[in-house]
């Protein structure tokens, strides 16, 4: 009782499983939209809906009509789309605003975002439910097809059964033929029927979870070694309870821990799905009326499989947990035990990963840890893999083990409970960690000071491991978008042709277009685009004669899609990871010393001060520039890919719109350059401004959990869209792109939070200065 | 060379730590005996400017420590009570470590490092890490590590404390040679090493100086009706006559 009260009672323990559980819910969710914000979750929502009414709708129409009906739906949200946009087709056929509205009034929230006037705001609308209805015909054909599939399955192996390759009789290749026939063929009038998917099929496309879960199993693992850790080991075993009895409970509390993080990571995201798309629609149907399920041959319903998969997660979970812990228990030394363990987990992962399906050791692949960790894939997947010239379904192999591990493994924790010593253990380890310390302690003797505190910051306190974590993460963030409420048709594909200086090759070139116009079948749709063009080839003139730089014709829309309103929610998302990503990196630096408890002593000596608090405060400088690097080169890297013209950087900004008044002379190469190195500026005000706070703080923990309070949810909370918290977040100052836009309208209000933020930034390190340099005095 | 405090006083809140404390350092070894509370801690901490003091002045050849700053740091060695030290490293590394933040470089930190790892008798541990440790290696290592740079002021708050007897006298030695040129500055429970090295000793008693001299003239002082605690008088009859309540 007394451990379960530790384990489950531990705030820190608890409050990190929760908060794993909302970054887990958060991470699902942003999946379920193209960019998070408050607009896309209310469109996903109203989607969601919507999808859940119309597929009750279709659910009782018969096979063949269920595409025209999608293909109806897909019309309607097309055609007041395009009525929005000013198309000539749609604004005949819908005529007035009142038809428009009246045509969609059934599809929910479509209207209101018709009525903010922004096409944007339309756009995302009818995006998501464009998503909803093609998820739909991808279903409709799936199942329309699933028949002939089985049969395309019959007919493939019988037809390879006939060839020299496949035909030998008692080899590996003709069982696996013959069983796979053998297996499809089970399904064989199984009916499979149309309902709403969504919310389940979004859910099984989200494998994070299965991490987070594993996170969690480590995590209860690891507080099962904090005796070790806190020198308790001895006096623990010496106590009534503390071998087999202590290691009995610990065994219960691995399954209640892997009931909990099953429900957290797993049961949470699939409630949230269900909530956001529309229900459970029919459980009673049969699981492979998922197109996830279109390979596997178990003949269950979907709810019967939600029952079995939450089942083994739970005893999965279980046993991941029991070998983690036999490691961790065997090895006497710990940090040994944990490196064997990141080592283990790592070789696993590659293997799962990495190894083709069809590798000779593809056993290796299956047979994996991460197979227990993603335990839907045994079901989503169908392989069988080669035993001795047998074939062996994958799923069969992996479930089949489990029980036999699970009581190996139980009877290995207990064993190591019972009769593992704390003293006078062999550690073959310790001497090769004396090598290790060696070799290593050379080059030590060789650091600066500087490289002394890279090396604090990155192996000390696994900042290699964070920044790792940093560039991963930043692969996932969206950078570049586009603007949908930018021109289309013919025009745009002038403007893009004809992007440039506007000089006489300009007049040349519109020349040539109205020629061939004139010649062309749809000479009155190109000549309107042109019409167009000229006007605003004139304005654009007229525009720089009275500013004083050239003219320039852009493809504006490249520009506001990323960096203009339309990517506002992006930046503000992609500024509120960065700091966030920068508060993990720097929240250690500071607090290190007090955590060790080193500060006086440090502090007397003849570089521990001014020295030392520079090398600090250049380390999260650097760090910052990390973060930088991973997130907003990464973005312009992405952008520069998919938009920039390298001869429209010399354009003068003052070509776009909305920058018309920017007040400095720049072109779009040096409006780039500032805006990236503004960032830069800002992210480093957010360094040393974490460094402060870690300063202060009486160990790294409570820096993280400070650091991450204070800046981190404040920018998440405005990057979700509640606009409050921009006054205390620095995420508006460090996205900077929606300031730079801003300060094209001439208005000096934007460099405020700029200013705010430096100022900020300065104090901080003012204050970092006093604290840690100026003297105690008199 | 001297180390002089004046009229030094600091107070925590209505607890005053250090009360108008004046005493003059010339090179030799000099042990400070308290209770706990008595003010060594605050001591040292006002020594090496870790924490405010409210009044008074500290000087260092005539000139305010404060003022003198990074430059009196380069001839400071400090021991510090608490056994904090960087746990994830080894022992080596601490003192490469140390070594950097007192200006060392180079071949010239090797060899101190090297010295003082022996001197202290952890070069065969050298390379393993701190944080499996024993207390009483730990405070080998902060002894090794304020020996680094050859420090002409050294401050040592509780250096013997948790080491065996034949550590102990090992270290009491060397201290007692380093003394030679330099201000060293003991402060412990352990009575018998201001005994045995102690050129003065400095009895302090609610942060305030009570008595100061050579371990004779303050056994010497203490009162004829003294029972000794064991066979003869020693320092310990001092602290229990003078600073016992």
């Amino acid at each position: 009782m007394g451990e379960c009260k530790r384990i489950f009672g531990s705030t820190r323990r608890m409050g990190l499983l929760v908060l794993l559980a909302v970054v887990c819910a958060a991470l699902f969710f942003s999946t379920l939209m193209p960019t998070v914000g408050p607009r896309q979750v209310q469109n996903a929502l109203n989607a969601g809906s919507y999808g859940a009414h119309l597929a009750e709708r279709l659910r009782d129409v018969p096979a063949q009509e269920q595409s025209a009906l999608v293909q109806a739906e897909i019309e309607r949200i097309n055609n007041f789309e395009w009525y929005w946009d000013g198309y000539p087709d749609a604004v005949a056929a819908l005529g007035t605003d009142e038809n428009a509205y009246a045509s969609i009034a059934d599809v929910p929230g479509l209207a209101d975002a018709a009525r903010t006037g922004d096409s944007s705001t339309i756009y995302w609308a009818c995006q998501a439910l464009w998503d909803v209805l093609e998820d739909m015909n991808a279903q409709i054909d799936y199942q329309a097809g699933y028949a002939a599939y089985l049969d395309t399955v019959q007919s493939q192996a019988q037809m390879q059964s006939q060839t020299s390759l496949f035909g030998v009789e008692g080899s590996f290749s003709r069982r696996n033929l013959a069983k796979t026939a053998e297996e499809f063929d089970g399904l064989r009038g199984r009916s499979v029927a149309f309902g709403n998917n969504r919310g389940v099929e979004k859910w099984l496309s989200f494998r994070l979870g299965d991490y987070f879960h594993l996170i969690a199993v480590v995590m209860f693992v690891m507080a099962f070694l904090e005796e070790r850790k806190k020198g308790l080991w001895s006096t623990v075993r010496a106590a009534r309870g503390g071998r087999l009895r202590l290691g009995l409970t610990r065994l219960g509390i691995l399954c209640a821990s892997s009931v909990l993080a099953t429900a957290l990571y797993s049961a949470l995201p699939l409630i949230l799905s269900l909530a956001v798309n529309g229900g459970w629609g029919d459980m009673g149907r049969t699981l492979q009326s998922l197109e996830s399920f279109k390979t596997c041959t178990v003949q269950i319903t979907i709810g019967q499989w939600l029952g079995l998969y939450f089942a083994l997660k739970i005893v999965t979970g279980v046993c991941v947990g029991l070998l983690l812990w036999c490691v961790l228990g065997t090895l006497a030394n710990i940090q040994f035990a944990l490196a064997v363990l990141g080592t283990m987990l790592a070789g696993e992962y590659a293997l799962y990963t990495l190894l083709p399906v069809q590798s000779l050791f593809n056993l290796f692949k299956y047979f994996n840890i991460f197979s227990y960790v993603h335990t839907a894939t045994l079901y989503t997947e169908y392989l069988n893999v080669d035993l001795g010239g047998w074939p062996m379904g994958i799923r069969a192999l992996t479930l089949g083990a489990l029980p036999v591990l699970l009581v190996l493994l139980a009877a290995w924790a207990l064993l190591l409970a019972r009769n593992r010593r704390p003293e006078g253990n062999r550690d073959r380890l310790g001497r090769l960690a004396l090598c290790l310390n060696r070799a290593l302690d050379w080059f030590r003797a060789r650091f600066s000071l500087g490289a002394w505190e890279v090396y604090k910051s990155m192996v000390f306190q696994y900042g290699v491991l964070v920044l790792a974590l940093v560039v991963l993460a930043g692969q996932n963030l969206i950078y570049t978008m586009g603007d949908p409420s930018g021109p289309s048709g013919m025009y745009l594909l002038y403007v893009q042709d004809m992007q440039g200086p506007l000089d006489e090759s300009a007049d040349e070139y519109l020349a040539h277009a109205r020629q061939s116009a004139a010649d062309s079948q749809n000479a009155d749709e190109l000549n309107a685009a042109l019409d167009t063009l000229e006007a605003r080839v004139t304005e654009l003139r007229a525009r720089a004669e009275e500013g004083g730089y050239d003219p320039w014709l852009v493809l504006e829309t490249d520009y506001t899609g990323t960096y203009g309103p339309a990517g506002r929610d992006r930046q503000r998302l992609n500024g509120a990871v960065a700091i966030l990503f920068t508060v993990f990196l720097c929240a250690g630096v500071g607090a290190f010393e007090r955590q060790s408890g080193v500060t006086g002593m440090v502090r007397a000596t003849k570089r521990g001060r001014g020295g030392l608090l520079r090398r600090k405060a250049a380390l999260a400088a650097a760090l910052a520039a990390a973060v930088w690097a991973v997130v907003y080169m990464r973005e312009l890297w992405s952008f520069a890919h998919l938009y920039i013209r390298p001869a429209t950087m010399v354009a003068p900004v003052q070509n776009i719109d909305a920058l018309a008044d920017f007040p400095l002379p720049v072109t779009f190469g040096q409006y780039l350059a500032l805006l990236y190195v503004v960032r830069l500026v800002m992210l480093m005000g957010v360094g040393f401004t974490v460094l402060f706070i870690s300063q202060r703080s009486p160990n790294v923990r409570t820096a993280y959990i400070t650091g991450a309070g204070v800046l981190g949810v404040p920018a998440l909370m405005t990057a979700l869209g509640a606009e409050m918290f921009k006054w205390v977040s620095p995420v508006v100052p460090v996205a900077s792109a929606e300031l730079m836009w801003g300060l094209g309208s001439g208005s000096w209000r934007y460099l405020l939070p700029w200013a705010a933020w430096l100022a900020v930034s300065l104090a901080a390190l003012v204050l970092l200065h006093r604290a840690w340099v100026g003297r105690a005095g008199k | 060379m001297e180390l002089k405090l004046k009229n030094v006083t600091k107070r925590y809140g209505a607890v005053t730590a250090l009360d108008d404390f004046s005493v003059t350092f010339t090179p030799g070894i000099y042990g400070v005996l308290g209770a706990n509370g008595a003010g060594k801690s605050t001591l040292m901490n006002l020594l090496t400017d870790n924490v405010r003091r409210d009044a008074g002045s500290i000087t260092f050849d005539g000139e305010d420590i404060l003022d003198l700053g990074d430059a009196f740091r380069a001839v400071l060695g400090y021991m510090p009570q608490q056994q904090g030290v960087y746990e994830q490293m080894t022992a080596q590394s601490f003192a490469a470590y140390m070594a950097q933040l007192k200006g060392l470089r180079g071949a010239e930190l090797r060899r101190q490092v090297d010295e003082a790892l022996s001197l202290t008798n952890l070069a065969d541990v050298r390379h393993k890490k701190v944080g499996g440790f024993s207390g009483g290696m730990k405070q080998r290592l902060l002894l090794a590590q304020a020996l680094l740079g050859d420090p002409k002021v050294l401050l040592l708050d509780e250096p013997t404390a948790g080491l065996d007897p034949r550590e102990r006298v090992r270290i009491r030695n060397y201290i007692k040679e380093l003394a030679r040129d330099r201000i060293v500055l003991l402060a412990t429970h352990i009575v018998s090493d201001i005994e045995s090295i102690a050129d003065q000793v400095l009895l302090m008693k609610k942060g305030r100086l009570v008595m100061e001299d050579t371990p004779q003239a303050l056994i010497a002082a203490v009162p004829d009706t003294w029972q000794p605690v064991a066979y003869h008088l020693s320092l310990e009859d001092v602290y229990l006559c003078f600073l016992g309540d």
